[in-house]
């Protein structure tokens, strides 16, 4: 494919993103952050946002496990999620952690475990776009062109 | 004689018997009474038990309602957070002047405005539960109430309500520099406005402030608080009288530069009938009769009435003038004046003038200096060519109040009349211009007894020679019509014919339109300007700023510009010339460039447990040029911190210099960045240097939060994920 119609459908694809709610502001914040110094800023932060939110998930998942739920620490994995998840711009992970603290409190396992269940959905929805995001930058430098910068 | 002891015996048993029956019957009545009294007691007691056992449920039922109403206004929150972003993104794709980026604007005001809703609402509880702390920062009180009366400009134009700010007796422009609590008084002039537009379907709305020095009265009021007829009717009536805000009121009152505002919101809408304007005041009250197909939430007034009240004042409604229909709400607040009153004061003694508003705010906004009052020879003439009757005659005031002649219109037919009316005594005037100079020295006398009316009165057809001099030939002219006033074609012919006559005069014609878009084309002749309405404040002082632009050019130069124009007109109107078109522009350049190496050299500590985020800020903070240390966790940022001023201390050569600044997110493992806090600040005590520290946290900021923060010795906070703006903004203002 040449180039121009690949950075089209990346803009597009990009914008679709945005539009869907999978990406807030803070993602642009980041995009912005790369420049010729740190050409590959934002997949370093993003794979380490993949690291630190499987690790998180499993966690979360041993601990809604236990017979008996610590929910302290189910809690404190989940702000940490929340927080990592909004400095990176995944807006929906973000918004799944909110309810998904509430229940805490409550200290209702059933309800953790179904909003887990829905985090994890989310976080491989996005995780899913945001690889195929960079696999057509990779294209795109591949084919000689240079990745479009969104306003 | 025993007959007599046995008979009297018997009448003695008898009346033993009967004693002994009265004793029996009243103990029984009184052990009757006792148990009755005893089973109501019980019985008042189980309904007390009962009373304040639901009174508690009750309040803790509310305790959990407003912590679970909290909890959600915090996400309600950041939805709206997320919200704004979004339409900021937007807006800075869509280009600045398309319909889009108008309505981007829109949605984000109404997003405002949802959130404005959702903060009343938490207001009231705030307020019932005592806790509402005033705010006070510094403010220019004349703008803000220009801002918000062009806000709700155009919504009620829309109803056909014209909303005037009125500048009254022009005290507010002396005073306009005030300490207060800048959003809790336009929350409640909003509000106040808002009402007024729902309630009025026609006529006007005014508002007015005007200043004066606190009456003793006031005073009084807090010396009754004391006194035993008070307690006494405090006591019977069981009110609780708002002991806080009257403990306040001796601090304003000995403050020198303390004055009270007035403030008056008047409209000509349906009005509030006699018996229920005491209850309007009241939370949840709305007057049902009047308000046809009007929503509200009914908790404006109640809200309005407490912020009056934590400002030392009061807020009633105010009888009207026979015949007028409508509601006149009056408030008093005290502010602090930034100016000091003494200065103001002796100036005003001086110049013996009352435009201190306008120099005031033309030396300091527009950088003119305006020397002195135009006296009434030198001729400056408006004329006021404006629909709305309240209006008009606000504006005539205004401006006469400055020592400016006005003529005011109402219809077409009456400016015809007036131009004609200035133009014959240019005629006049113009002719006898040598005996002018002479005569102004003899007629000065003759200027205050004619050039005191505000209106112009009918003249005479030739008027009197000397009268005509004294009124001073009006050298300078400005026409400001009212687009609404006519369709244009016939607005535009007098006044063409009336500048085609101009000699030894400058006139300029203002036209004030609704909509003024950037990218409007320049007016057509005759017409130099176009203003956008409401004529006010700013606006207002931009128009009148044209007249002093008369007075530092020449007389020569007047002349050539009226050749000009004549020429101009009659061109094509299609082929249109340079003509100037003024309009207010806000600059808003709040962003910086991105490439720009701000920070260049400042050594930072970031300080996270989150690797994601320490990544982030550390990015952001090396982007803007700053060298960035990082920490994991609070123990570690201590050792670094205390490491760096160990080795500031024993260094010879400034190199070894300590961190500018400290970023520190709050809750991390092993040492929180309270305790850390805590800790940097007893060893820079050593050293006699403090380091801003700004706590990062991913909480909402309220008082307990900051409270907390304060604590620990933190400087400022802000919210997690970093916005790189705020962080810049920051930095900025602890730089200077």
């Amino acid at each position: 494919m040449e180039v121009g119609q690949l950075q089209r459908s990346f803009i597009e694809y990009m914008s679709s993103l945005f539009n869907e709610g999978f990406l807030d502001a803070q993602f642009s914040q980041l995009q912005q952050l790369q420049d010729e110094s740190n050409p590959d800023f934002v997949v370093e932060v993003v794979s380490l946002f993949f690291e630190d939110s499987e690790r998180l998930l499993n966690d979360l998942t041993m601990a809604l496990d236990q017979p008996n739920v610590d929910f302290k620490q189910v809690d404190a994995h989940v702000h940490q999620l929340k927080g990592s998840s909004s400095s990176v711009g995944a807006q929906r992970v973000k918004n799944c952690c909110v309810p998904f603290r509430s229940v805490c409190e409550e200290k209702n396992t059933e309800a953790c475990l179904r909003c887990l269940q829905q985090i994890k959905q989310e976080y491989l929805l996005v995780k899913n776009k945001l690889q195929t995001l960079f696999e057509l930058e990779q294209q795109i430098v591949a084919a000689g062109g240079a990745i479009p910068m969104m306003q | 004689m025993g007959s007599n002891v046995l008979r009297q015996s018997a009448q003695a048993y008898l009346l033993l018997v009967f004693l002994f029956v009265i004793v029996v019957v009243s103990l029984c009545a009184f052990i009757i009474i006792v148990f009755k009294a005893a089973k109501r007691e019980m019985f008042l007691c189980a309904a007390l038990i009962k009373q304040v056992e639901s009174t508690n449920q009750a309040e803790r039922k509310s305790i959990t309602k407003s912590l679970a109403f909290a909890a959600a206004s915090h996400d309600i929150r950041n939805g709206f957070g997320i919200i704004t972003c979004l339409i900021n993104h937007c807006l800075n794709e869509a280009s600045p002047d398309s319909e889009t980026a108008s309505n981007l604007q829109l949605i984000n005001n109404e997003t405002t405005s949802l959130l404005g809703i959702l903060n009343s609402v938490l207001d009231a509880s705030k307020i019932e539960a005592g806790k509402m702390p005033l705010k006070v920062e510094e403010f220019d009180l004349a703008e803000l109430l220009e801002n918000i009366v062009d806000l709700h400009y155009h919504r009620a134009i829309e109803k056909g309500v014209d909303l005037v700010l009125d500048p009254g007796d022009g005290s507010l422009s002396t005073f306009r520099s005030v300490k207060g609590d800048k959003v809790k008084i336009m929350q409640i002039v909003s509000n106040l406005v808002t009402n007024a537009i729902k309630f009025t379907s026609e006529g006007h709305i005014s508002v007015k402030v005007s200043v004066s020095k606190p009456s003793k009265d006031n005073a009084l009021i807090v010396c009754n608080r004391h006194s035993p007829l008070n307690c006494l009717t405090r006591l019977c009536t069981k009110q609780k009288c708002c002991c806080n805000t009257l403990n306040e009121f001796p601090a304003i009152q000995k403050n020198p530069n303390c004055m009270e505002f007035t403030f008056e919101v008047d409209d000509t809408g349906v009005g509030i009938p006699k018996d229920k304007q005491k209850h309007v005041f009241e939370n949840f009250v709305q007057v049902k009769e009047t308000t046809y197909g009007e929503e509200g939430y009914g908790l404006g007034l109640g809200i309005v009435q407490s912020m009056v009240h934590l400002m030392g004042g009061e807020i009633k409604i105010v009888d009207k003038e026979d015949g007028e229909r409508g509601t006149r709400f009056q408030f008093n607040i005290f502010l602090t004046s930034c100016v000091p009153v003494s200065v103001v004061e002796a100036e005003e003694q001086e110049t013996n003038t009352q435009n201190h508003g306008l120099r005031s705010y033309l030396y300091h906004h527009l950088g003119l200096p305006f020397r002195s009052s135009p006296s009434r020879s030198e001729g400056y003439h408006v004329v006021l060519f404006l629909v709305e009757e309240k209006r008009r005659k606000v504006l005539s005031r205004a401006i006469s109040k400055m020592n400016i002649k006005v003529s005011e219109v109402g219809k077409i037919n009456e400016f015809v009349q007036t131009l004609d009316r200035i133009k014959r005594k240019l005629d006049l005037s113009s002719s006898s211009l040598e005996k002018f100079e002479v005569n102004l020295n003899l007629t000065s006398g003759d200027t205050n007894e004619v050039a005191s009316g505000t209106k112009d009165t009918h003249d005479q057809a030739i008027p009197h020679c000397k009268r005509s001099n004294s009124n001073g030939s009006s050298n300078f002219i400005i026409i400001i019509i009212d687009s609404q006033a006519g369709p244009l074609s016939e607005l535009s012919s007098p006044v063409v014919n009336f500048k085609k006559d101009l000699q030894n005069l400058s006139c300029k014609v203002v036209l004030l339109q609704d909509h003024v878009s950037s990218s409007s084309q320049p007016p057509l002749p005759p017409f130099d300007y176009v203003f956008q309405k409401p004529l006010h404040g700013k606006r207002l002082y931009e128009v009148l700023r044209l007249l002093s632009e008369y007075r530092n050019s020449s007389i020569q130069h007047d002349r050539t510009k009226t050749d000009q124009e004549i020429e101009f007109q009659e061109l094509d109107s299609d082929a249109l010339p340079k003509c100037q078109l003024e309009e207010i522009v806000i600059n808003d350049c709040n962003k910086r460039s991105s490439t720009s190496k701000d920070f260049k050299g400042k050594k930072v500590l970031v300080v996270d447990d989150q690797p994601i985020l320490r990544m982030y800020a550390s990015k952001s903070l090396q982007k803007l040029g700053a060298d960035v240390d990082v920490s994991e966790n609070g123990k570690d940022a201590c050792d670094k911190v205390l490491k760096s001023l160990k080795d500031m201390s024993e260094g010879y050569d400034d190199s070894n210099r300590t961190y500018d600044f400290i970023l520190m997110d709050c809750e991390m493992p092993v040492m929180s960045g309270y305790e850390a806090t805590r800790l940097i600040r007893v060893e820079e005590k050593k050293h006699g240097i403090h380091i801003p520290i700004i706590a990062l946290t991913a909480h909402t900021m309220d008082d307990e939060m900051k409270l907390h923060i304060k604590d620990a010795g933190m400087d400022f906070h802000l919210t997690k994920p970093l916005n790189v703006q705020q962080l810049y903004d920051l930095i900025n203002n602890i730089q200077f």
